[in-house]
């Protein structure tokens, strides 16, 4: 296992009247390449979990082991960690602090010692990756649109090429284009060189569409976990606690409510066209 | 139906006369009448939220006008009339919350407004409980999740019940019943109360529910209509880095295999009443 989670506990303002238990007792296996998507309802969790991956938060009990190496244990900088996982933010303001966006994105290249040519070569290829034209990167990072603050929060980690991709709601704020071919790339990068991704989103549209296993939290715990398609066949559960299935398939089921007898596994819309195509082909409609 | 906002050749210009001049709104020319609800769709950069800001003073303009319920935006006897008229929820919730807990984040508009402490707690509570915030009421908004302070950003701007309310993409963060609820919320205040509402989105189908959809590009509005004729442009729509609703994509995938489903779909009960009738 690349990454193992067990029993994770995380006590935000221990001891004070507001204490906050986030994670409680949580249990995560992420197999080197993967792709796994998180998902769950408002402060269920995710974000305390996606920064324990890299470091960033401590456990208050249960341990973070990452390729071999227990994180909670050590007092050491977790500087190896922070190369080998990357950590894109739920807000890119928390992430940019460069004069720069040249030297924001140029941030993560250089604390790894890279030459300067290398850290061009970086930047060019991660900002370019991500949509921002080639005049922005003299700008400040804090004088761009919602989107393009995304776009150069998302350069930033690319450029430090990690092992690991965390990405916390990578895609809001980007423009349909934009989070198609950002999310693009990010599943031809897993494809293709083997990364591990792990996707937390609200958006179970994307998640249907990349994720190969989903994890669902729930006030701090784990709620349900399996492969995507399994997970989305759970229409009730999920709307239980305030998640969705996919809009194309929540069509299959009312299709299927309706006398349609097509398959309501669906997860993208080529999947459903071919099915009620097929549906269609055998002269049953309802 | 009485004006609105009026919005005449409106320019903006940021770092104006530096090396990093941006146009970043060329020309707008807009009227929003009261009760309206309108979507404003655009790709990253298009000039969306700057637009939005403009709609209660909080930018002026580099040449044209902004008027609202018609003050001129550029008086600066009449901003807190606006603001007290058109409240705003912004981009990132961050830039919006001030206070050090939730009820009392809640309760600044309504003080500023200057309304007696009994109704300030009434409004405070009602909108915590919109939004679903209630049980939150101490705790210190900036150690909540990214979706409880998008919340709490919302209920700030309810409590202050505004003639118009402009939220610029208020549901980037929100579980999938957030959003919904969100939007119902939103909707049921332009339907009993009229509400006009200017609403920011990146999520297609938001914008399909709306009365009338904008479409930005480069500084411009492009395209200003009912969401059935802007949802027909598919080819206006992709050109500029936006498309249409995943179910309007799936309709139109099936018509062209030849089945009997209408040009453009705007939810799934109209797709499947055109494919079970
Ligand atoms: N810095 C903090 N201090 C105290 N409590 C916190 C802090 N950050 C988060 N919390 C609380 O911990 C819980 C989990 O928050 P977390 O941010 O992990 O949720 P999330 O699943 O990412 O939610 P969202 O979908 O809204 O982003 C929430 O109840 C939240 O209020
Ligand atoms: N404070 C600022 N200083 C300088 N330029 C800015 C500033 N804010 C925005 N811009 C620029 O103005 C243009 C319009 O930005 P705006 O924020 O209005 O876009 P938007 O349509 O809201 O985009 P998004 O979908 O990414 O939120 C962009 O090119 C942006 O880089
Ligand atoms: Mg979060
Ligand atoms: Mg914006």
């Amino acid at each position: 296992m690349l990454i193992e989670v067990t029993e994770l506990t995380h006590v935000y303002l221990r001891g004070s009247p507001l204490e906050v238990t986030a994670l409680r007792g949580v249990d995560l296996q992420v197999a080197e390449g993967e792709f796994l998507g998180l998902i769950g309802p408002t402060g269920s969790g995710k974000s305390t979990l996606a920064q324990h991956l890299n470091g960033l938060l401590r456990p208050t009990s249960g341990r973070v082991v990452v390729e071999g190496e227990d994180i909670s244990a050590k007092r050491k900088p977790l500087r190896s960690l922070r190369q080998k996982v990357g950590l894109v933010f739920q807000y890119p303001e928390h992430q940019l602090f460069e004069e720069t966006v040249y030297d924001d994105v140029a941030f993560g290249p250089r604390n790894l010692g890279l030459d300067e040519a290398e850290v061009k070569r970086r930047v060019h290829w991660a900002t370019s990756l991500v949509g921002l034209p080639e005049e922005m990167l003299s700008r400040s990072p804090f004088e761009l649109s919602g989107g393009q603050m995304r776009r150069v929060a998302i350069a930033g980690v690319l450029a430090m090429r990690p092992r690991v991709l965390v990405l916390d709601e990578p895609a809001a704020g980007l423009d349909p284009r934009g989070r198609r071919d950002i999310l693009g790339h990010i599943r031809k990068m897993h494809q293709k060189e083997g990364i591990t991704v792990i996707l937390v989103s609200h958006n179970m549209e994307d998640v249907a569409e990349l994720a190969q296993r989903i994890v669902v939290l729930h006030r701090g715990e784990v709620f349900l976990q399996g492969p995507t398609r399994k997970v989305f066949g759970q229409a009730e559960r999920l709307r239980g606690i305030g998640l969705d299935i996919p809009p194309v398939t929540a069509l299959m089921h009312q299709l299927r409510h309706r006398g349609l007898p097509v398959r309501a596994d669906v997860l993208t819309v080529e999947e459903a066209e071919q099915e009620i195509v097929n549906h269609w082909r055998q002269r049953r409609p309802c | 139906m009485p004006v609105m906002i009026e919005i005449h050749d409106l320019w903006h210009v940021y770092g104006s006369g530096t090396a990093g001049e941006v146009v970043a709104l060329k020309g707008v020319n807009l009227r929003i009448d009261q009760g309206e609800f309108v979507a404003i769709i655009g790709s990253n950069g298009s000039g969306k939220s700057t637009l939005a800001r403009h709609l209660n003073g909080l930018l002026l303009p580099t040449r044209g006008w902004v008027k609202v319920c018609n003050l001129d935006t550029r008086s600066s006897e009449h901003l807190q009339e606006i603001r007290r008229r058109v409240g705003m929820v912004f981009e990132n919730p961050d830039n919006q919350l001030v206070a050090t807990i939730v009820e009392e984040d809640v309760a600044f508009g309504p003080e500023n407004l200057g309304l007696p402490p009994a109704e300030i707690r009434r409004r405070v509570e009602q909108a915590l409980e919109t939004v679903g915030m209630a049980t939150y009421r101490n705790h210190p908004p900036h150690l909540l999740s990214g979706g409880q302070k998008q919340r709490v950003a919302i209920a700030g701007v309810l409590a202050m019940e505004p003639s118009c309310i402009v939220l610029d993409e208020p549901t980037s963060m929100l579980d999938p019943q957030g959003r919904r609820e969100v939007l119902r919320t939103i909707r049921g205040l332009n339907e009993s109360r009229g509400m006009t509402v200017v609403y920011i989105t990146h999520f297609m189908e938001e914008a399909a529910a709306a009365g009338r959809v904008l479409v930005m590009d480069d500084g411009r509005i492009v395209a200003d209509g009912p969401p059935r004729r802007i949802f027909g442009q598919t080819e206006l729509l992709e050109r500029i880095g936006l498309g249409v609703p995943p179910l309007t994509r799936l309709a139109r995938r099936l018509r062209m295999r030849g089945l009997p489903v209408p040009e453009v779909v705007l939810d799934a009960e109209e797709l499947v009443s055109s494919l079970c009738s």
